[in-house]
């Protein structure tokens, strides 16, 4: 083989290893490292956004999962359009009594013991009144107090008394503590 | 038989030789070498753009889900305690104690020879839906601690028709006879003074479960 031969092939030999290695280090290498950096972002978001769809599912599941959503919401609506504004204690009183007007037990009295945050309506209080009816016949107090716990839809009376009066034994004397809802 | 001269024999041998040229096959082998080479690298440039796009794609999902997934933890949060607080709202309103429909079914059960002086009564504290209520009253008859105890009998079953866990019973010591004697229908009867301690669930029964299909 000739000398000029061998040179020639020497130099092709030389640029072949140099292109391998400009192949392999700066194309293949760059991809490799991409590669690696997509796949290490895949794995680190996957679990990320798996638990994110879930988060969002689960809440979704629990607004749906309030059965009593729509009854609380007409229920919100009925107490907005009966329960007048302004301070319960201006115009609360006044229903009460005429409620026992209409029966004919003229004397009711109603007083304001207490009132606090009502804990499951927002902006709305709950209100103790103590109502004393001095005289009345049994029966007619009980239509009165089913008008009353008729008409206060939200109102509960949690304590009753009824005392016969000595002096006259058909008649009774009554008082009750009412709690009502009312706005703030 | 034809004589048959080649005179290109030279050249032919030539063309030979140039094909099995080692440097024109290595030249040949290395192009193809390249080419694969370069089809190698464009096959995995193909994917690892793919993986990059994938990776992208994720990573604007996850800036959109970040936020959304914040939000639903601080909703999450309010639904549940808005859901518990409906519950507490419309076991208020449905465990309602009427006093008024009490009144009329106690009514209802106090026969001619039981007077009841005082009624008083309130929700039990610390039981919700529970109900306590304390009766005095004056019973008459013959036998007249028999009178009572058959009224405070009578009372549990009539209250046990609309109420759940009613129970009726004489406080300690309360059923007592007194001197007094009362006219009834024509005749002097005994009387014996009592008190009876009401305890019951105010709540309505719950509603009766939906009957299950049957397989056909």
């Amino acid at each position: 083989m000739k000398k000029e031969t061998l040179q020639r092939y020497l130099l092709i030999g030389i640029a072949a290893l140099l292109a391998l290695y400009v192949y392999f280090s700066m194309m293949l290498g760059p991809l490799g490292t991409a590669e690696k950096r997509a796949k290490s972002e895949i794995s680190r978001l996957e679990p990320l956004i798996r638990k994110a769809e879930g988060q969002i599912a689960r809440t979704r599941a629990i607004a749906a999962g309030d059965q009593h959503a729509d009854r609380v919401k007409k229920l919100q609506e009925v107490i907005d359009a009966s329960v007048p504004t302004g301070s319960s204690i201006v115009w609360l009183p006044q229903r009460i009594t005429e409620v026992f007007k209409t029966h004919r037990l003229e004397r009711a009295t109603v007083r304001h013991l207490q009132e606090q945050d009502d804990p499951f309506l927002p902006g709305f209080k709950r209100a103790t009144w103590r109502v004393e009816v001095p005289e009345g016949n049994f029966l007619v107090f009980g239509q009165a107090l089913a008008q009353l716990e008729n008409q206060e839809g939200l109102a509960q009376i949690s304590q009753l008394s009824v005392e016969t009066i000595l002096a006259k034994t058909e008649f009774q004397r009554f008082s009750f503590e009412l709690i009502t809802t009312a706005r703030q | 038989m034809a004589l048959h001269l080649n005179l290109y024999h030279e050249i032919h041998t030539a063309a030979h030789q140039r094909a099995r040229d080692p440097a024109k096959l290595a030249m040949i082998g290395g192009i193809a070498v390249v080419l694969l080479l370069i089809g190698y690298y464009f096959l995995r440039l193909n994917e690892v753009e793919t993986l990059k796009a994938e990776a992208d794609s994720m990573s604007a999902e996850w800036r959109k889900l970040e936020p959304a997934m914040k939000k639903a933890e601080t909703e999450a949060v309010t639904f549940t305690e808005r859901a518990k607080s409906n519950a507490l709202l419309i076991g208020r309103i449905d465990g309602r104690f009427y006093w008024a429909g009490f009144l009329d079914l106690l009514n209802a059960s106090i026969p001619t020879h039981i007077q009841i002086a005082s009624l008083k009564g309130g929700e039990l504290k610390g039981a919700a839906g529970k109900w306590e209520i304390f009766l005095q009253g004056v019973a008459a008859g013959e036998q007249p601690r028999t009178t009572a105890e058959s009224f405070r009998v009578a009372l549990q079953e009539a209250l046990g028709k609309q109420y759940r866990d009613v129970n009726a019973e004489f406080e300690a010591n309360s059923l007592e006879e007194t001197p007094d004697e009362v006219a009834l229908e024509g005749k002097a009867l005994n009387t014996a003074r009592f008190h009876i301690r009401l305890t019951l669930d105010g709540r309505p029964p719950a509603p009766p479960e939906p009957e299950k299909k049957k397989k056909p």
